[in-house]
């Protein structure tokens, strides 16, 4: 692809963002795996917790002491994200009106074409009609931001439990739940589409390294933002 | 179960001496508390369990036809069969027994206080300067080695009987006395302090009776239950992990279809470059 021209989908905040957004994010579903996924996940537990407890605090048993820390690592974790997430939200939301993932029409029939154009293109049938983003990739980055937000706040809650009441925190235990099990489903689809097929490979290295994607690969898989991007 | 034990609470026989109270600070070492001026509490001192406090006797005055009645509720961890709190806890700090003793193991807990949302009578206390969460033990080191539990050993007028779980609650319900315990719900299971009472009959869940005796302990409750936790338990994990699982399936199936198709387009186009 040497020569050809390429166009930028992501700029260094977005890769920057994205890219400690694994880091963290990998640091949350480890540590949150040892806290919902008892026996099954122990083994995850003993072996953060085993030298802790023997060199720091041999009163404690081993595994409660990974817990303990995983716990810990969780929080301090979001404490980490925040720093990115901020100063990304602050750039991001200032050019709101350029952001790619609006809907592009609110009627139910639009939605199912969307649907349809969605289904096709992750199936391989016939040419993709949608821009930067299809109804899934719009769906993800939506889910994905809103879904933080609400892990954000029913953590705190949790975090700071002492501050509310206990019918306050059984209910953001129980989101928190939920959003532990959305984010481990779509998160799975996400990095499965994204990088097991082949096709779809220049948006991953426009995302952790490039920036940006060759002229055919936006014409062939992103038409509609192609047309704009080459009028404008 | 054969070997289930059993406390049994004589509502009718409890004068109110707290003498289990003072019981079960000595034998289990815990700091007595302060006293404070309750007037919306009547007696109960301290007005709630505390991390060093772990039985409690709640006073409340109900007004009847005949005139005023004390009730005098002992209260401490009910030690249920099915232990929603050994459930929820997620580094196994709580031991069930099978002879009915539930007993947080001190030197595991992480003070993270998942047994006090799952609990629905509101007995485990956190102690936010050891960061452990304290309860009634049913004096385990003590029934363990063949004695009474110290609350019982100390009643001085019998309100409190400890036994065989099966053979003192028929022996109660023969004598015609109204039952709390041996059979509460799906989620609590039975506990191994049953509340027994004629003098109250039909009144021990009764809001205006046993109901409402302090700011936050809503009495004995017919259906004790924390909604969110067991939603969270019994629905929400179960189902959040066969969704994963399903979306794994999804995934393999959608790269075998992926592939083959690749495989057949390549054969496809060497076939026509092979024609032409």
């Amino acid at each position: 692809m040497t020569g050809e021209r390429q166009l930028r989908v992501f700029s260094e905040l977005q890769i920057w963002a994205h890219k400690h957004l694994i880091h963290f994010t990998a640091a949350f579903l480890l540590t949150g795996l040892i806290l919902v996924g008892g026996e099954t996940f122990r083994v995850l537990g003993e072996i953060l917790g085993y030298p802790i407890a023997e060199v720091f605090a041999p009163e404690y048993d081993a595994y409660s002491a990974g817990v303990q820390v995983a716990r810990w690592i969780h929080r301090l974790s979001a404490l980490g994200l925040a720093f990115v997430l901020v100063p990304f939200f602050f750039a991001e939301i200032f050019r709101a009106a350029k952001w790619e993932f609006w809907p592009e029409c609110w009627s139910l029939e639009c939605f199912k074409q969307g649907l349809r154009n969605m289904i096709d293109y992750y199936l391989g049938r016939g040419r993709p009609e949608f821009g930067k983003y299809n109804l899934g990739q719009k769906c993800w980055i939506w889910l994905a931001s809103i879904g933080m937000v609400i892990m954000y706040i029913t953590g705190i809650i949790m975090w700071f439990r002492d501050s509310f009441s206990v019918t306050v925190w059984e209910y953001a235990h129980l989101i928190h739940v939920i959003g532990f099990y959305l984010s481990i489903i779509f998160l799975a689809i996400h990095v499965y589409l994204a990088t097991m097929i082949p096709e779809h490979r220049p948006m991953v290295t426009a995302m952790f390294r490039t920036g940006t994607v060759p002229e055919e690969f936006a014409k062939e898989h992103h038409p509609r933002w192609y047309e704009k991007v080459r009028k404008s | 179960m054969a070997g289930e034990k059993v406390i049994v609470v004589n509502l009718d026989n409890c004068i109110g001496c707290r003498a289990c109270q003072v019981a079960c600070h000595t034998w289990n070492s815990t700091r007595a508390e302060e006293t404070s001026f309750q007037p919306d509490m009547s007696y109960t001192n301290p007005p709630e369990l505390t991390p060093n406090t772990w039985t409690l006797i709640m006073f409340k005055e109900v007004s009847e036809a005949d005139g005023f009645s004390w009730l005098m509720l002992k209260r401490q961890c009910m030690h249920c069969s099915n232990a929603p709190c050994a459930q929820a806890c997620p580094v196994n700090a709580i031991d069930v027994y099978p002879d009915g003793p539930v007993v947080i193991r001190v030197d595991k807990c992480i003070g993270c206080q998942f047994c006090v949302e799952a609990c629905p009578y509101d007995v485990p206390k956190y102690d936010p300067a050891a960061n452990k969460v304290y309860k009634c033990t049913f004096c385990i080191d003590r029934v363990q080695n063949g004695l009474e539990p110290a609350c019982v050993s100390a009643c001085p007028t019998k309100a409190l009987v400890y036994g065989e779980y099966d053979e003192l609650v028929s022996k109660y319900r023969s004598e015609g006395y109204d039952i709390y315990g041996d059979s509460v719900n799906d989620y609590v299971g039975r506990t191994h302090y049953v509340y027994v009472t004629k003098k109250w009959s039909g009144k021990l869940t009764d809001p205006g009776y046993f109901g409402e005796v302090s700011r936050t302990f809503k009495g004995l409750p017919k259906d004790p239950r924390k909604p969110p936790v067991s939603v969270r338990k019994s629905i929400v994990e179960p189902v959040g992990w066969g969704l994963f699982g399903l979306t794994l399936l999804g995934i393999a199936g959608h790269l075998i279809y992926w592939r083959s198709r690749r495989i057949s387009e390549k054969r496809e186009e060497g076939e026509g470059g092979g024609g032409s």
